[in-house]
């Protein structure tokens, strides 16, 4: 008796599609709830500028409106969290319905990674939209120019796309790898400190100075995933980012997070 | 044409089932020409196996019971009706009969005079 | 050899097939140098006690559970090394229902299975949905453990897949729809080639659907072998016997149960009707009744007697 014709496995980027679908649908209420807020935000923020039009013919005090790419702290919270609620309920050990689907194991985490990765995307960039806008509606609104006229070259639009991609990184690699990302967290700032400490303790502050920086300095995580610059220990939001340096620090830690989330992804391919 | 098959019967099943087409063929519940119901339409009656249907047909097939006509499906010959099918049907009967004679512990003359003696009262 | 039962099938072309396979959880050794053939085309019934193995096995098919050794193979690709590739060509229900996703509506949880097989047909799970009385807007969380064996079997057949796993598929399901499916499962045979590998504790109710069996016991097969084989070879014997019979050890390891008393005999013996009946009565045995057991009976008998080990 003949059987029909052998089945193939699907194309992965039918797969992609179908988890960003899916992961949408999963963080959806959350989503819009942070959507929601933010454009109350906005709004309140936009309705305030009116109360300056009206104060009077004299000079108006009114601080300028700045709106740099790097200061995307909230960008870089969301990125943290999305890949945590989107493996919320999904412990490693326990994903039997998915290793059921006709797909390499590490093949369907990396794709379901890929999709909270684009919903964080776009998130950040309506969150960039929205803060660039802010400006130029107050200077609408106002007649103030703002400070928003300082050049940005064309790439510094792109930092906070990137800080947020290493953060979802390095977050994912927790949620993937672990029963229980946060307290992979709280271990990792842990052994930070203690290893500072210990360091510093060891009366080597040369050393514990250049471990320091590994986090907090020009090259460090940190800079990475905020997009924010570090002179001095500092760290600035300001537009004073060099090309090399972000290009430099992207690609590091942008290979670093990716190499990370790829072995743990790899690591839970075989079943027990 | 009503089928009837009984997996503890220890004939296979598509015995069973080529018993039962002939059955109903010297009952004259189906004539020749008729068409027998699809693979699909017997196997889901019943539930059973499709493989099994389509062995039992084939086997009538064999037997030159039924004709297969493409894209039609399988009909009952003119074969059917004839003398030869009554005997196979009464000899399927008679095995039976005479097995379950042998359980009791009856030899086949007892059983043919009780056969006999039956038949009268039940004439009567 | 654990039995005088037949465990390895003649030369056919196999769906599926184990060599050795062996898996220990812990000190408890679930399956032991398992060999399992289920012919291609074939509708292989694998019946058990709970914790026979018999769930273990069709996960380490699917390459869900690793074996500490052996072989699995489905259509040619192993289990170990194309894991995807079987699980592409395989329809599987599992005995305990996962669900990923427990807040999807039931219709978007068929969209989402949907794109991982190519082959999905649509309307037929439309068709399937209805038949098996189910709602689509209803979320899975909320599905019952028969609604949802339900669910997974109309899954797993709307893809027309190859090759059928299914555990226990009629578990929670009250008789109706156990009847009902299993005249989807018969015309879904009709319709697409299929090899077809299931367990289940309703045992009598898949005697006319089955064609092969394998009982499974200990980790390890007692028997292997097509049904209507083991049908005609399993009979109870009861005759009398003469005074002083030397005929006890006849047939030895053969009588799966056996009754004697001064002048009676009742045993069921395993091999040929004709000349299991020919050999008694040479011995002076004399045969009163030859007769037929239901696979539920039968069943029963291979799981309940005690194991012969070599």
């Amino acid at each position: 008796m003949s059987t029909s014709a052998p089945h193939r496995p699907p194309a992965l980027v039918t797969i992609a599609l179908e988890q960003v679908s899916v992961v949408g649908l999963y963080i959806r209420s959350t989503g819009l709830l942070l959507v929601t807020i933010y454009l109350i935000v906005l709004a309140a923020t936009i309705s305030q500028f009116s109360r300056f039009q009206s104060v009077g013919s004299g000079r108006p005090s009114m601080t300028n409106f700045t709106f740099v790419p790097e200061s995307s702290i909230i960008v870089m919270i969301l990125a943290l969290i999305v890949p945590l609620k989107v493996w919320q309920d999904e412990e490693p050990a326990k994903r039997s319905y998915h290793w059921v689907m006709p797909l390499p194991r590490h093949a369907h985490t990396l794709l379901k990674v890929f999709a909270g990765w684009t919903w964080t995307m776009l998130a950040t960039l309506l969150f960039v939209l929205g803060t660039a806008l802010l400006p130029i509606i107050a200077e609408r609104m106002t007649g103030l120019p703002q400070r928003y006229h300082i050049n940005f070259s064309a790439w510094e639009w792109l930092v906070p796309f990137t800080a947020a991609t290493i953060t979802y990184l390095f977050s994912s690699t927790a949620a993937v790898g672990g029963r229980r990302p946060f307290i992979w967290l709280f271990i990792a700032v842990g052994i930070y400190y203690f290893v500072l400490l210990l360091l510093l303790k060891l009366g080597l502050p040369g050393v514990a100075q250049d471990f320091r920086s590994v986090w907090a300095g020009r090259y460090g995580a940190s800079a990475a995933m905020s997009g924010a610059d570090i002179t001095n220990g500092q760290m600035q939001f300001g537009p004073y980012t060099e090309l090399r340096r972000w290009l430099g620090v992207t690609v590091l830690w942008g290979a670093l997070s990716s190499g990370l989330l790829y072995f743990v992804a790899v690591r839970h391919r075989a079943p027990r | 044409m009503l089928i009837a098959v009984e997996p503890t019967d220890p004939r296979p099943i598509y015995v069973q089932i080529v018993d039962e087409v002939r059955r109903c063929m010297v009952m004259r519940t189906i004539s020749p020409g008729d068409p027998l119901p699809s693979v699909r339409q017997l196997a889901g009656d019943l539930r059973i196996n499709p493989n099994t249907v389509s062995q039992a047909y084939q086997e009538l097939e064999r037997l030159g019971l039924v004709e297969v006509r493409r894209g039609q499906g399988t009909f009952l010959t003119n074969v059917s009706a004839s003398h030869a099918q009554r005997r196979e049907v009464a000899r399927n009967v008679g095995t039976r009969a005479l097995r379950d004679a042998h359980r009791h512990g009856l030899d086949v003359e007892e059983l043919i005079r009780a056969i006999r003696a039956a038949h009268n009262t039940h004439s009567k | 050899m654990t039995g005088p039962l037949p465990t390895l099938l003649s030369q056919v072309p196999l769906a599926i097939s184990t060599d050795g396979l062996t898996k220990t959880y812990g000190d408890a050794t679930v399956l032991r140098d398992l060999a399992l053939q289920v012919p291609l085309g074939s509708v292989y019934l694998l019946v058990g006690p709970n914790g026979a193995g018999k769930s273990t096995t069709m996960k380490i098919l699917l390459d869900l559970v690793r074996p500490d050794s052996g072989t699995a193979e489905v259509l040619g690709y192993s289990s170990r090394d194309q894991g995807s590739l079987v699980r592409a060509n395989v329809g599987y229900v599992p005995e305990q229902l996962d669900w990923g996703y427990t807040w999807l509506k039931v219709g978007r949880l068929l969209e989402h299975h949907s794109r991982y097989f190519p082959s999905w047909d649509d309307a037929y799970a439309k068709h399937l949905f209805k038949s098996f009385d189910l709602r689509l807007n209803q979320t899975v969380a909320t599905l019952s453990k028969g609604q949802g064996r339900r669910v997974h079997l109309a899954m797993s057949l709307a893809h027309r897949p190859p090759v059928l796993i299914l555990d226990e598929p009629t578990d929670g399901l009250d008789p109706v729809m156990r009847d009902e499916m299993f005249r989807v499962l018969t015309d879904h045979l009709s319709d697409t080639p299929t090899t077809v590998l299931f367990s289940t504790h309703h045992v009598g109710e898949v005697e006319r659907l089955a064609d092969h069996i394998g009982v499974l016991a200990d980790g390890q097969l007692r028997a292997q072998l097509p049904l209507h084989d083991l049908r005609n070879q399993m009979r109870r014997y009861r005759a009398s016997i003469p005074p002083g019979w030397q005929g006890g050890h006849l047939f030895r390891e053969r009588v799966m149960r056996r009754i004697t008393t001064h002048n009676e005999i009742d045993w069921t013996v395993w091999g040929e009707e004709e000349s299991v009946a020919r050999e008694l009565a040479g011995a002076g045995a004399s045969v009163r009744d030859i007769s037929l057991f239901t696979l539920e009976e039968t069943t029963l008998l291979l799981l309940t007697r005690p194991e012969i080990v070599r």
